[in-house]
């Protein structure tokens, strides 16, 4: 049996290190993002979910990181709809949160037919590079958050210390990972699912898979622009790099330079 | 030799239909080392359940799930349904030792399971009536 007499986050941290010395050795950092049903009840009761529909592509939208509790059940994603209906004076408002939320609900559906087929390839590649040129592997300088991209690296260095990233950010790099730099999704998708609180993988790995294009009709990929106006601009104001990444250029000289 | 509640990741809503319909059952989570070593879980994930644990009446242990919930001796195992493929397995091996009531987790939206898959624009267009 574990212990529940636990006075503190710290005597916490160093208890579970102690009981999961393999865990603690991948990364030994707790979240901020506490765990529990108050935790996700206050989180809940801040939603707002007119504001989502206007601004949730942008990094600082009224996204709601209610995803590690809808991920654990500890809130039903009915819930979280019946909720947000409270919040509008038309459900027409709560459209796009809702429609978000069902997202999740059909990636679990699927999950119930594939099972652990969410890790091979659901179709072909639509990019037309050959599958074998893509490294199994994630790349040291990726994991390290060393790329000398701010944005890139920023993203790791979240994720790494938070477990959560917005839903725009896990789109750019799953498509810096699988387009820029020729890496298998599997290695991308087990990396964040190492590290996510919601990790889940019929979410993660069939969003994966819909960014790589072997579950959609066609890889999704951005340009420097792109991640600039959602992010207004905060990684690339200080980027080394800026003006001369890989990131840099139209959306048909980047489809030129990546796919065949 | 009473009945158990398995407490699982994809369950832990204080709202359990587990705790509703057997409010004086004790229950289990197991904190479950293949799914942990597989998925290369990092500390974080743990802290956050185990946080999360901590608000609900459960015993807390870890190891392999199956080999601990029969350690318990329970006459029944009773628990909340998952699509987690280690969820079926699982399930399958405790039949073999004890009976097993698993109960039905709260549905987004009550449409029928043989749903068009093949997009999401095809789910969509048949769930969207029936949500709002
Ligand atoms: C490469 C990649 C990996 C991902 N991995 C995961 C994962 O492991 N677990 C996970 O829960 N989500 C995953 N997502 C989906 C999405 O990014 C997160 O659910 C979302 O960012 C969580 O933040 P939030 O709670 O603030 O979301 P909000 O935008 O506030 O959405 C509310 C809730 O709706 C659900 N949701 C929203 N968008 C999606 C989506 N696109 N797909 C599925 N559910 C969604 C989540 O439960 C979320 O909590 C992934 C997306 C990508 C592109």
């Amino acid at each position: 049996m574990m212990r529940r007499d636990i006075s503190s986050r710290e005597e916490m941290a160093s208890y579970l290190a102690a009981e999961f010395p393999n865990a603690a050795r991948r990364d030994a950092s707790i979240s901020p993002i506490r765990g529990g049903r108050l935790a996700a009840e206050a989180a809940l009761e801040a939603i707002e979910p007119s504001r989502y529909g206007f601004d949730r592509n942008y990094l600082d939208g009224h996204v709601t990181r209610l995803s590690p509790y809808i991920r654990h059940g500890i809130l039903t994603l009915k819930q979280a709809k019946e909720v947000a209906f409270t919040k509008v004076s038309d459900r027409f408002h709560a459209a796009k949160f809702v429609t978000e939320l069902a997202w999740r609900d059909y990636w679990q559906r699927l999950y119930a037919v594939l099972g652990r087929k969410v890790w091979e390839d659901r179709e072909e590649s639509k990019t037309g590079i050959p599958p074998h040129t893509y490294a199994p592997a994630m790349p040291e300088d990726v994991s390290a958050a060393r790329t000398g991209l701010v944005c890139i690296d920023s993203f790791v260095t979240e994720l790494k210390s938070t477990g959560y990233l917005h839903n725009h950010s896990r789109m750019w790099f799953a498509a810096y990972l699988v387009h820029f730099r020729r890496v298998r999704w599997q290695a991308g998708a087990k990396f964040f699912l190492s590290h996510l609180l919601d990790g889940d993988p019929a979410s993660n790995n069939l969003s994966w898979q819909w960014v790589a294009s072997t579950f959609a009709h066609k890889p999704y990929f951005f340009n420097r622009e792109n991640l600039e106006k959602y992010t207004k601009g905060k990684y690339c104001r200080n980027c080394p790099v800026r003006g001369r990444c890989d990131f840099e250029g139209s959306y048909e000289q980047l489809e030129a330079k990546l796919f065949r | 030799m009473s009945e158990l509640i398995w407490l699982h990741p994809d369950c832990l809503t204080a709202n359990n239909p587990a705790f509703a319909k057997y409010p004086q059952v004790p229950s289990l989570f197991v904190f479950d080392e293949e799914e942990i070593a597989e998925e290369e879980w990092t500390l974080k994930r743990i802290a956050f359940l185990y946080e999360t644990l901590l608000e609900l009446p459960a015993e807390i242990d870890r190891g392999k799930v199956v080999e601990k919930l029969l350690a318990r001796r329970p006459s029944k195992i009773v628990t909340v349904s998952s699509v987690n493929p280690r969820f079926a397995q699982y399930v399958r091996a405790l039949e073999r030792a004890v009976k097993v009531e698993v109960l039905a987790a709260e549905p987004f939206v009550d449409c029928p399971a043989n749903v068009d898959l093949k997009r999401f624009s095809r789910y969509w267009k048949r769930v969207e009536p029936m949500l709002f």
